[in-house]
């Protein structure tokens, strides 16, 4: 079966770094290595004769085992994939006789990967947080102060003077598209609503808005008070929705959406379905937008999962899947 | 006799402003001003102001908070919200709080003094954009609580869930994946209160969907 000294063979596999799994054309595994084992997490000793595709309970990973056994594939990688509680990396090769899986943890790499993300969105939200305060608490009501003090000297000067108290009315008026112009700026930075009332306070504020602008009709649907929630889960979920709903309006040109925030036990589904373009699922690329793959990056900071549904003309619906602490 | 003004508000600038603003007003008068929760309420208690003019976000200190303590001790006092927020949330807080009247610091000079004699009169007083926030979210939670919304997708789910078909073929059916059926599922379930798909079934022929 195999050319040269098994024992030899064993002995190189066994020094590997990574997890080494060799099995034949049935399928059947003919050498292992104890990382292999450990990876598995199974308590037997060897899974020597045992059958490749009963190891892994992963749907994905024994549908390319199986294309592999059916010779339709030589070899595949995944870069990523979550088994138990380990992140891994494995690779398959296929030689004449027999194919070869090698299997790396790369939890930890994962992890540091997880935990640099996480303080690039923190202190970028931070960053957002401090300006928007900034704008809302303070340049705001400076700006209005100077409104009020230029109306108190039109007050005082019409009368004598009213080609100057025009002219500063219309200084107000320009101000007052600065004001309001300052508020939205800020809004959209950090929605104060967000941190004084939490995510169905701000999502309906944000839904508010769009309806008010006419483009396209926003439905909220949510079935729980969500003022218990963590601030880093309200703020994460509220900007995943602010980028559903931009994509939804702006790329898919959706008339109609539906937003549904519904807890479920431990569980918060966010649901957005959208009437728009709709894409075809396997032309999404890393090219369709920072707006997927940022949010993609939120919800693994939640520990959430993101689902994606699309088809052309039968618009899109994207499901986000958090577990709650419940402390 | 005059009007006895106090201004809680944290950024001097805007107290200057209001100051300046009232000052040829010949039935008004500032008693005082403040920029924290300890400042305002022991000086509120001390001057006694007719109105009191109430900011919002003062910083450490919450104008929503404040209105509440100074109502349980002053009930005559009137306070005057005036705030950046013109979102409804504050303005009920502020309004169940106690407060007469709520308007926006880019309220113009004649509506603030409109807005301080109406308070003063026993009148509440809102500003337009804040009363038609106030009204839109009682319309939404009028039609939110009087009935749980389905989806129209939702309600295609249902339809075929009762018809017992599988979520293989539901999702083929509606060119979603097994998953996002299932969701639709569980929502289906939490939204209506149910607690299986006989629950479902029963609900979709209740509801004449099949």
């Amino acid at each position: 079966m195999i050319g040269f000294d098994k024992s030899f063979l064993l002995e190189v596999i066994s020094e590997a770094p990574y997890g080494v799994i060799v099995f034949d054309s049935n399928g059947i595994i003919i050498l292992e290595n104890a990382l292999a084992l450990s990876f598995l997490g199974t308590k037997k000793k060897s899974i020597i004769n045992a059958q490749i595709l009963e190891q892994f309970d992963v749907f994905e990973l024994n549908e390319l085992i199986e294309l592999v056994l059916e010779g339709e594939r030589a070899r595949f990688d995944i870069m990523e994939m979550v088994f138990q509680d380990k992140v891994l990396t494995i690779r398959c090769r296929k030689t004449d006789n027999w194919s070869i899986l090698t299997v790396q943890d790369i939890t930890r790499w994962k992890n540091i990967e997880m935990s640099s993300v996480q303080s690039i969105i923190e202190t970028q939200e931070n960053e957002r947080r401090r300006i928007a305060l900034e704008i809302h608490d303070g340049i705001g009501p400076q700006m209005s102060s100077s409104i009020h003090h230029l109306e108190t000297i039109i007050d005082r000067i019409k009368e004598k003077d009213p080609q100057t108290a025009s002219e500063l009315q219309s200084l107000v008026e320009v101000s007052n598209d600065v004001s309001e112009e300052l508020r939205s700026v800020s809004h959209s930075l950090m929605p104060r609503v967000l941190l004084d009332f939490g995510i169905v306070a701000a999502l309906q504020g944000l839904i508010n808005r769009i309806n008010a602008s006419n483009k396209c009709r926003v439905e909220f649907i949510h079935s729980f008070s969500g003022n218990e929630l963590d601030q880093a889960i309200e703020l994460n979920l509220y900007r995943i929705t602010q980028e559903l709903l931009n994509n939804g309006i702006k790329h898919a040109n959706a008339t109609n959406i539906f937003v549904q925030l519904v807890k479920n036990g431990d569980r918060l589904n966010l649901m957005v379905e959208d009437n728009g373009s709709g894409f075809e699922m396997n032309e999404l690329t890393d090219s369709d937008g920072i707006g997927l793959s940022n949010i993609e990056m939120r919800t693994k900071v939640l520990g959430g999962e993101l689902n994606i549904d699309s088809s052309p003309n039968r618009g899109t619906v994207i499901t986000v899947d958090v577990l709650l602490n419940e402390n | 006799m005059k009007i006895k003004i106090y201004i809680a508000d944290d950024h001097i600038m805007f107290r200057d402003g209001i100051k300046a603003m009232l000052e040829p007003e010949t039935q008004m008068e500032i008693v005082g001003e403040g920029d924290n929760e300890k400042k305002i309420i022991d000086d509120c208690n001390d001057y006694k102001p007719d109105v009191i003019l109430m900011d919002i976000s003062m910083g450490d200190s919450d104008g929503i908070v404040i209105t509440k303590k100074l109502k349980d001790n002053l009930p005559e006092t009137k306070i005057l919200a005036v705030s950046m927020h013109n979102e409804s949330h504050y303005i009920r807080r502020m309004l169940d709080n106690g407060a007469n009247g709520y308007i926006l610091k880019t309220t113009g000079r004649n509506e603030m003094i409109s807005a301080i004699k109406a308070v003063h009169d026993g009148a509440t007083f809102l500003s337009s954009a804040v009363s038609s926030n106030l009204l839109k979210s009682m319309n939404q939670e009028s039609t939110s609580s009087s009935q749980i919304r389905l989806t129209p997708r939702e309600i295609e789910v249902l339809k075929m869930i009762a018809e017992e078909y599988s979520n293989q073929e539901i999702a083929e059916t509606l060119f979603i994946s097994p998953r996002t059926v299932d969701t639709h599922r569980r929502n289906l379930l939490e939204k209506l209160g149910l607690k299986n798909t006989a629950g479902l079934v029963k609900f979709a022929i209740q509801k004449g969907y099949i």
